[in-house]
């Protein structure tokens, strides 16, 4: 069963490697209508991945969120076989999906009851029931919308952070501002974050 | 309320995170920002620590396993050669079925725990190789087997083990609602195989009650003993963490060093083994209240103490409502469990109805024994889990247990550290425990009826208490704390310690106001009991005045007396009357109109009169009290609030020297200044009666000093209520007379209210708790029932023993008491002994001519040589 799934949208990435390329490139020439285009692309390429790094047999291996947005980049890049110079807005998008990504999950195993959730997200907090941590994913998910309304640009250091596993210097060079700046934009917006999520 | 402008808030946030934090509240001030947007950033600045600590992970680590593909496995599916029956649960590890044999090799039911993919199939494997044949070793009637491990088609590692249809032994206790003694029985079965399987070398680490299941015909069985070793090596060998990792251990029941990831020995099961039979005993776990907050149930078993199983069972049977509210909780922690066979099963045991044992079947042996298991370090737990059977065998024989309370001089320091608010109760508690009340110290007195006054007062005090520490909190940004809990915490004691550290800074320059503030906060020290700060506190006061003014100084001589009364609360009794000499010494000749030095001369009079009294030197007792007296009958007002408590010590010092007429006199006109001060029926009072009452004992009028103790009791249950050590003390005399004459049924009555009390009051035992003891061990020896009298004495004996050098009136009763019940058992020999060593105490502390040294005496010579 789950091997002919991910044998089908393999297949399906390969059918539309030339739209990819198409895309790609008129990204690449400044259109930026073309990243929306590009998404559903990106999303199928980081669920593929994703289902790929769980099944893999590696010796005591974590998944990593940066594995896999690097991952789902090096494989749209072989398909389109263009020379990608937006990498890190690559990132960018890669993160806002993986949010997507994990936030659908979530969503379908939570047991959406509400309330009284305090969460940390440190890494004692694996040892949660699945349960909660999909609660805790669900409500990190709205208290960064509204992050997003006081701070665009807290709200994806965040996600690109947490979501998609990138470097302060990645980061940086996605949102176009210094490293510093994005070390005291996290700084900032983890505070934040901790009041939220434990109100 | 205006819209605070939160983007506002956000620059300046940034900006504020990249100064050093001694600047920013300089910038803060300087930045020009509404009282909103400041008051908004002060807020979010105090989680700065907390912050820090958190998201630590990202959220493809935080989700992983919910990432995965479904796997869920169709019922009737073949997994090699198992066909799925019915999933029996699933868990952090994997879901585990009820499978049944195809092959045709056995008719067997088996338990297949199908994991997760990242366990690495090949090491699984070759882990089990190496495990096998010690696994297989493992027969044991109360263990279930581990048979196989295999994957599937799709790679998924699986393993099976024997299959046992019961319950989780905690649920099937309450559904049989099985009592103590039952419940007992079988966990010593559940410590046999335990112990069975350690001397095969394998330990379980992860005990819980999901793991022990009992079948119908009663019998424990244990699950996935190996288990967690075949699986958290493989993961233990790349050198992550095990616990976050797998999820494997349930930390209600973890080890303190399980949690701290340090190396896991088979003391780690036997802690939890105390856990389980915590919930076995109370119906809760140690830190059943704390499982919500991972943080915080790490803490705890790390650090804390767990109550006793006792007070956790009282509180959690008197508040069914609260044992509800537990439920979801256990919830949780039989989803993150390794392998349970059976489904959740929470609800059935939060039923309404009070747990089957009862939670003062578990005070003292019971307590010992679960908290002796739950040490946190592992060396001081049972060695073995069959010495924790045994032990609990031995309780249920009647025999003495292996577990005793933790040392005296520990605990009392915990108690202190527990309940250092509760001033004249900690004050006492060394009092009580090193000495027993003979006489009083007017400064303890004096300290618990200010508490007796704060206790009225408490709203009051409160909030002063409150405003001192929130001045002092808001000058240390140290305490910006945004967990409540700390907070509170803060307020009281780390205040006084600020305020301490701040007046050696500030004042260095005006040592006078410095020593006079240290003075004051080493009175508030010694209030909250804590004697060693106190006492550094009023050292550091005294070498200041004696810098600027010389050695011989007024004011550095009245601090001396407070340092004696704080030596003599730390129990060091030649220090303090060496303060108190020379206090009195440079005082004496000073006095006259100052009423300090007046109040200061008459306290260390009658603290050194106190030292006296513990020598045995009762006729300078007397003296020095009676000089105190001649001061204090000068002052006025408040003040002579002093005198009955001298006039009482006086009192003792006369009752000591067997100078009954003078005594009784003494402390008739005690109760005659306190009647004309507002009625005696409070417990100054009581304690002039508790005199008057040996007076009346040792002229053999029993029904007199019946009288007259029962009179002093019911005032000190009035005026401080069962649990106070003055009332254990008078009720321990009344007791005495009770059993002389031969009342049983009123002393056993008041004995078991005196031993609950008391074992409330001082958990681990004090004077008087040993006084008490003793006391029922006359009660068992005079109606014959000699062994069990023998053991009371005799363990009554080892507490006087352990805790004082010196002769002792107390040990001289006790070792009397134990003569006499060996005489009747015929053991002459060792009965001479005991009666010959009371004799001579009586003689050091009491003289020749005291009416119980010539009784103990006439007994002796009685005793003759009987062979």
């Amino acid at each position: 069963m789950r091997r002919s799934k991910s044998a089908r949208s393999t297949k399906m990435i390969e059918q539309s490697s030339s739209e990819i390329t198409q895309i790609l490139q008129e990204w690449n020439e400044g259109d930026e209508d073309a990243k929306e285009r590009l998404m559903p692309f990106v999303y199928d390429e980081l669920k593929r991945q994703a289902r790929l790094l769980m099944s893999r047999e590696r010796k005591g291996h974590t998944l990593q969120p940066t594995a896999l947005v690097h991952e789902a980049f090096i494989q749209i890049s072989k398909q389109s076989g263009i020379d990608w110079k937006n990498r890190s807005h690559f990132y960018g998008i890669a993160s806002h999906l993986m949010r997507q990504i994990l936030v659908q999950h979530a969503r379908s195993r939570s047991t959406a009851k509400r309330g009284n959730n305090q969460i940390h997200f440190s890494i004692d907090e694996v040892q949660l029931p699945v349960e909660q941590r999909a609660e805790s994913i669900l409500i990190l998910d709205e208290v960064l919308t509204r992050l997003a309304g006081i701070s665009e640009e807290q709200s994806k250091i965040v996600e690109m952070r947490f979501f998609g596993g990138l470097s302060n210097e990645e980061m940086a060079e996605a949102l176009d501002i210094s490293v510093r700046s994005v070390i005291r934009k996290w700084g900032a917006a983890r505070l934040w974050l901790y009041r939220e999520l434990n109100k | 309320m205006p819209e605070i402008d939160h983007n506002r808030v956000n620059e300046i946030l940034e900006e504020v995170l990249e100064l050093d934090p001694s600047e920013r509240r300089a910038f803060l001030s300087s930045a020009g920002l509404s009282s909103e947007v400041r008051r908004e950033v002060e807020q979010l600045l105090t989680f700065e620590e907390e912050a820090a600590a958190s998201f630590n992970l990202n959220a493809v680590e935080f989700s992983h396993d919910f990432l995965e593909p479904d796997s869920a496995v169709p019922i009737g599916q073949l997994i090699d050669v198992f066909k799925i029956k019915s999933e029996l649960g699933s868990g952090g590890m994997g879901a585990v079925f009820l499978a049944e044999r195809t092959d045709g090799e056995l008719e067997q039911e088996v338990a297949l725990k199908l994991l997760k993919r990242e366990h690495n199939t090949a090491a699984l494997r070759a882990r089990f190789r190496k495990e096998r044949e010690i696994l297989a070793s493992l027969e044991h009637p109360s263990i279930a087997r581990l048979l196989n491990a295999g994957t599937t088609e799709d790679g998924i590692p699986f393993l099976t083990m024997e299959y046992v249809d019961g319950l989780p032994i905690d649920e099937y206790c309450d559904r049989h609602s099985l009592g103590l003694k039952e419940r007992l029985e079988m966990f010593i079965r559940v410590c046999e195989a335990v112990g069975f399987a350690h001397r095969n070398l394998v330990v379980h680490r992860d005990l819980k009650p999901s793991n022990i299941l009992v079948d119908k015909n009663g019998v424990p069985k244990l699950l996935d003993f190996g288990i967690s070793k075949i699986l958290t090596d493989e993961i233990g060998e790349t050198g992550t963490a095990t616990i976050t990792k797998l999820g494997v251990m349930t930390p209600s029941y973890a080890s303190p060093e399980q949690l701290k990831k340090k190396s896991v020995t088979t003391a780690a099961d036997i802690y939890s083994l105390g856990v389980i039979l915590y919930e076995l005993m109370s119906g809760v776990r140690p830190f059943e209240s704390k499982e919500d907050d991972l943080k915080a149930i790490y803490d705890a078993v790390v650090d804390e103490e767990p109550p006793m199983p006792s007070e956790a069972a009282r509180t959690s049977n008197s508040d069914t409502v609260s044992r509800h509210t537990f439920a979801p909780a256990r919830d949780r922690t039989q989803t993150l469990s390794a392998g349970d066979q059976t489904a959740s099963s929470a609800s059935t045991r939060t039923s309404p109805e009070a747990h089957p044992v009862r939670w003062q079947q578990l005070k003292g042996d019971l307590d010992n024994i679960i908290l002796k298991a739950l040490k946190k370090e592992p060396e001081r737990r049972y060695a073995t889990a069959e010495r924790l059977a045994d032990d609990i065998d031995r309780f249920l024989r009647g025999l003495p247990v292996l577990a005793r309370p933790d040392t005296l001089m520990y605990r009392t320091g915990k108690f202190l550290r527990r309940n250092s608010l509760a001033a004249g109760a900690a004050l006492l508690v060394l009092l009580a425990v090193f000495v027993g009340l003979g006489a009083t110290l007017w400064q303890a007195r004096q300290t618990e009826i200010e508490a007796e006054r704060a206790r009225a007062e408490a709203a009051k005090t409160k909030e002063a208490l409150n405003f001192v520490g929130n001045i002092l909190n808001f000058a240390n940004p140290f305490w910006s704390s945004s967990n409540p809990e700390r907070k509170r915490q803060a307020t009281v004691a780390e205040a006084m310690d600020l305020a301490a550290r701040n007046a050696e800074k500030d004042l260095a320059d005006e040592p006078e106001v410095q020593a006079e503030i240290f003075f004051i906060l080493g009175k508030a020290f010694m209030g909250k009991g804590d004697s060693k700060t106190s006492e550094k506190l009023i050292r550091k006061a005294i070498e200041n005045y004696e810098r600027i003014r010389g050695p011989e100084n007024l004011r550095s001589m009245q601090f001396r007396g407070q340092l004696g009364n704080q030596l003599y609360l730390q129990a060091r009794f030649d220090e303090a009357g060496e303060e108190y000499r020379k206090t009195v010494e440079f005082l004496r000749p000073r006095r006259g109109n100052d009423k300090e030095t007046n109040s200061v001369l008459a306290g260390a009079l009658s603290g050194l009169g106190n030292i006296r009294l513990l020598k045995g030197d009762f006729r300078q007792t007397a003296e020095l009290n009676e000089e105190a007296l001649e001061i204090a009958s000068g002052f006025e007002g408040d003040a002579r609030r002093m005198i009955p408590v001298l006039l009482g010590n006086l009192g003792t010092a006369l009752v000591s020297l067997g100078e009954l007429q003078e005594a009784e006199s003494v402390l008739d006109k005690g109760l005659a200044e306190l009647r004309s001060r507002g009625g005696a029926a409070n417990l100054d009072g009581a304690n002039l009666l508790r005199e008057l009452g040996e007076v009346s004992l040792l002229r053999g009028d029993l029904n007199k000093a019946e009288q007259r103790f029962s009179e002093a009791y019911e005032m000190a249950l009035k005026s401080v209520g069962e649990k106070n050590i003055y009332t254990l003390e008078i009720a321990n005399r009344l007791v005495r007379i009770y059993v002389a004459q031969r009342n049983f049924s009123k002393a056993d009555e008041l004995l078991s209210k005196t031993e609950s009390s008391g074992r409330e009051l001082h958990p681990y035992g004090s004077v008087i708790t040993a006084v008490t003891q003793s006391l029922r061990g006359e009660y068992f020896t005079r109606q014959g029932m000699l062994e069990k009298g023998e053991a009371e004495h005799r363990s009554a004996l080892e507490f006087f023993n352990a805790n004082s050098k010196d002769p002792n009136a107390n040990a001289a009763a006790a070792k009397h008491r134990l003569g006499m019940n060996l005489a009747a058992q015929k053991r002459f020999e060792e009965a001479r002994e005991f009666m010959r060593s009371a004799y001579e105490a009586l003689l050091k502390t009491r003289g020749a001519s005291h009416p119980e040294t010539v009784r103990v005496k006439k007994e002796l010579e009685q005793l003759g040589d009987k062979q």
